[in-house]
């Protein structure tokens, strides 16, 4: 996209929808100019940005579609001022958009596999992206397996589409919340308690793990009692993506960066590096 | 016809004048007890028997704080959208006079980073590009330098024209085009070189080679063998106790170019640009994401992950050595470590890791 504008230059995307998933969360289907695609493999991310305000990574919520739009799925931050002004945006404003960055999810790797996908919390905002990718060509994939967990039965985003991956037979979905309300009555507890109700082949079991930093290490130690190596587990990881274009250093991890060597690594590349996992 | 030339000193006063004339002259003056680099008209105003600089001339023009990345303006027709556009630069041509050779090495990590083919930087790719080198040789290394042990003690490319001194002359080295259209511009002050010239450099560089003290007692190509003891080394992690994170290290270090971004705006908001400031790792919030998770939270692992990437993770990631040798950061660190060596320092925690490695494989 505008390659002859500099590496650093937005374009302005025009939001064609709104939708709330939550108290501070948020969805923005975008459309690039001219019906452009913005042409991203699952797991990739935009840099999103705030004029005199500032400048935030978030994943693309989608697959990709050749209709020319993506969504966005952003929660407000305390204290976070682009966050917070893009909920402020509405259907027919427009954001400031450079990218797609970063690796996706090799998806050719995954085929012919059955696939364990992991989301905890905002996790399910890139890991949807996979899921939908996944599911649009359902046939290529052995079993599919979707954990998903979070706080509490509001912050279940995306109901309809839990509900629907739930109602479909070649989909298994597995679901706790930390803190359930009076009307939940599905599983409490944190994720990893999902785990002793697996029963995976990990030989041919692919592993997905997107949730927040401190979910990984528990949730990969879960991930070596079922057996599955490490060459099959792919983790999405957060960093401070600053420039997103290899250089301002801020999303290191040992000799990585995660704007461009991520944010999806396969654990065996990244989990001997110090505070990597 | 060889690419060396003999530049007599007494006529080094009208080159520089010649080159006043077409270009701005970067090169080092005195500052009470020490050098900086400073834009200068006259021959006298300079001094090139300097022995360092606080910081690398060539980062300072090439990445300076306040480089604007991204300008915006608000469109008037009511609806509050901008648009973005590359902002107007303004870079005289610029000739760096007096550059050591640490400092020229240097630029294969800020060419790395911000030169690469597949997103490169435009304000450091238009200075870049109207900068010419005209490198000098050490004479006598700052104590804290290792540079020998770094291969950045002496540079064979990456300047326009390479001068040694020698009794009564400057041997010039020409290095690229430019170098060799600076030589034909200036003909006049330059005669030919030979052989005995070149000899008395290869001897007046075995020499300063000698000089160094401070050394790293690892050959340089084993540095990225070094990789596995990434935050293994304890004696590293207690020395670095001693650091206050004042930044100074990765500030006056050649080859830190992290940066942080940040707006500026008209006081209506109408108009703004995105500029850049040079950051540092040693930062407490350097690696912080939303939330306040911060994945370097304690300065033992701040500090780690400087030596780390100085060391060998500039190396594995962009394929250029992260560490040129050249002491500043020894020099400007405050913190002593239980042995007395600035925690700072480079080729300690060289030295700590290769007796790591050493003592493993016994």
């Amino acid at each position: 996209m505008s390659e002859n504008q500099g590496v650093y230059v937005p374009v302005n995307a025009k939001i064609l929808a709104v939708q709330s998933l939550g108290e501070h969360e948020a969805m923005f289907c975008c459309a690039l100019p001219g019906g452009k695609s913005l042409g991203h493999q699952p797991g990739q991310f935009v840099q999103v940005t705030i004029p005199t305000v500032g400048t935030a990574p978030i994943s693309v919520a989608s697959a990709s579609h050749d209709d020319g739009y993506f969504e966005i799925a952003v929660r407000k931050v305390p204290d976070g001022e682009v966050t917070t002004i893009i909920h402020e945006r509405q259907a027919g404003d427009v954001l400031g958009i450079r990218g797609p960055y970063g690796t996706g999810f090799p998806l050719d790797e995954y085929k012919g596999k059955d696939l364990l996908l992991i989301a905890g919390g905002i996790g399910l905002f890139p890991l949807r992206s996979l899921i939908q990718a996944v599911l649009n060509e359902r046939d290529q994939y052995g079993d599919v397996t979707i954990l998903f967990g979070t706080n509490s039965p509001e912050e279940r985003y995306f109901p309809d589409e839990l509900e629907a991956w739930d109602r479909r037979p070649d989909v298994t979905l597995l679901e706790t919340v930390v803190r359930p309300n009076k009307e939940w009555q599905g599983r409490t507890g944190l994720i990893t308690t999902l785990f002793k109700e697996l029963d995976v082949h990990p030989s041919n079991t692919v592993a997905i793990v997107v949730g927040p930093p401190i979910m990984y290490k528990f949730v990969c130690e879960e991930l070596v009692n079922l057996r599955i190596p490490e060459e099959q587990t792919w983790v999405s990881l957060e960093r401070n993506m600053h420039c997103a274009i290899n250089k301002c250093g801020h999303c290191q991890i040992g000799p990585y960066y995660c704007c461009e060597d991520g944010p999806v690594f396969r654990l065996d590349v990244i989990n001997a590096i110090p505070g990597a996992i | 016809m060889s690419n060396l030339r003999v530049l007599p000193t007494e006529r080094m006063a009208d080159l520089v004048a010649g080159l006043a004339k077409n270009w701005r002259v970067f090169a080092p003056v005195r500052t009470g007890h020490t050098h900086t680099f400073g834009f200068i008209e006259t021959a006298d105003q300079m001094d090139l028997t300097y022995r360092s600089t606080e910081q690398s001339p060539l980062k300072r023009l090439l990445l300076p704080d306040g480089d604007s990345l991204v300008q915006y303006t608000q469109t008037t027709d009511g609806s509050g959208e901008y648009v973005y556009s590359l902002p107007e630069r303004t870079y005289e041509p610029t000739v760096v006079l007096g550059v050591h050779p640490y400092d020229i090495k240097a630029t294969e990590v800020t060419d790395a980073v911000f030169n690469d083919s597949a997103s490169p930087d435009p304000g450091y790719v238009m200075r870049r590009k109207r900068t010419l080198i005209v490198g000098l040789d050490i004479v006598e290394p700052v104590p804290q330098s290792f540079a020998v042990d770094m291969g950045a003690h002496v540079v064979h490319t990456g300047f326009d024209l390479m001068l040694t001194k020698l009794p009564d002359m400057y041997l010039v080295e020409i290095g690229s085009e430019q170098g060799e259209q600076l030589v034909h511009q200036f003909a006049a002050l330059f005669t030919e070189s030979n052989e005995y010239y070149e000899t008395e450099r290869a001897a007046a560089r075995e020499h300063t080679a000698h000089m160094y003290t401070e050394r790293t007692n690892i050959p340089l190509e084993e540095l990225g063998d070094l990789a596995m003891f990434a935050g293994r080394v304890p004696s590293l992690d207690e020395s670095a106790d001693a650091c206050i994170g004042c930044t100074s290290c990765t500030t006056v270090c050649p080859t830190c170019v992290c940066f942080d971004t940040y707006e500026e705006s008209s006081l209506n908001g109408c108009e703004g640009v995105t500029k850049r400031d040079m950051s540092s790792c040693l930062q407490c919030s350097f690696a912080t994401v939303a939330g306040d998770h911060n994945f370097r939270q304690s300065l033992r692992r701040r500090k780690g992950h400087r030596y780390e990437r100085k060391i060998f993770n500039m190396l594995i990631h962009y394929g250029v050595q992260g560490c040129v040798g050249c002491g500043r950061c020894t020099a400007a660190c405050h913190a002593l470590d239980s042995d007395g060596v600035p925690v700072a320092s480079i080729s300690n925690a060289i030295r700590k890791m290769a007796e790591q490695r050493n003592g493993e494989m016994q």
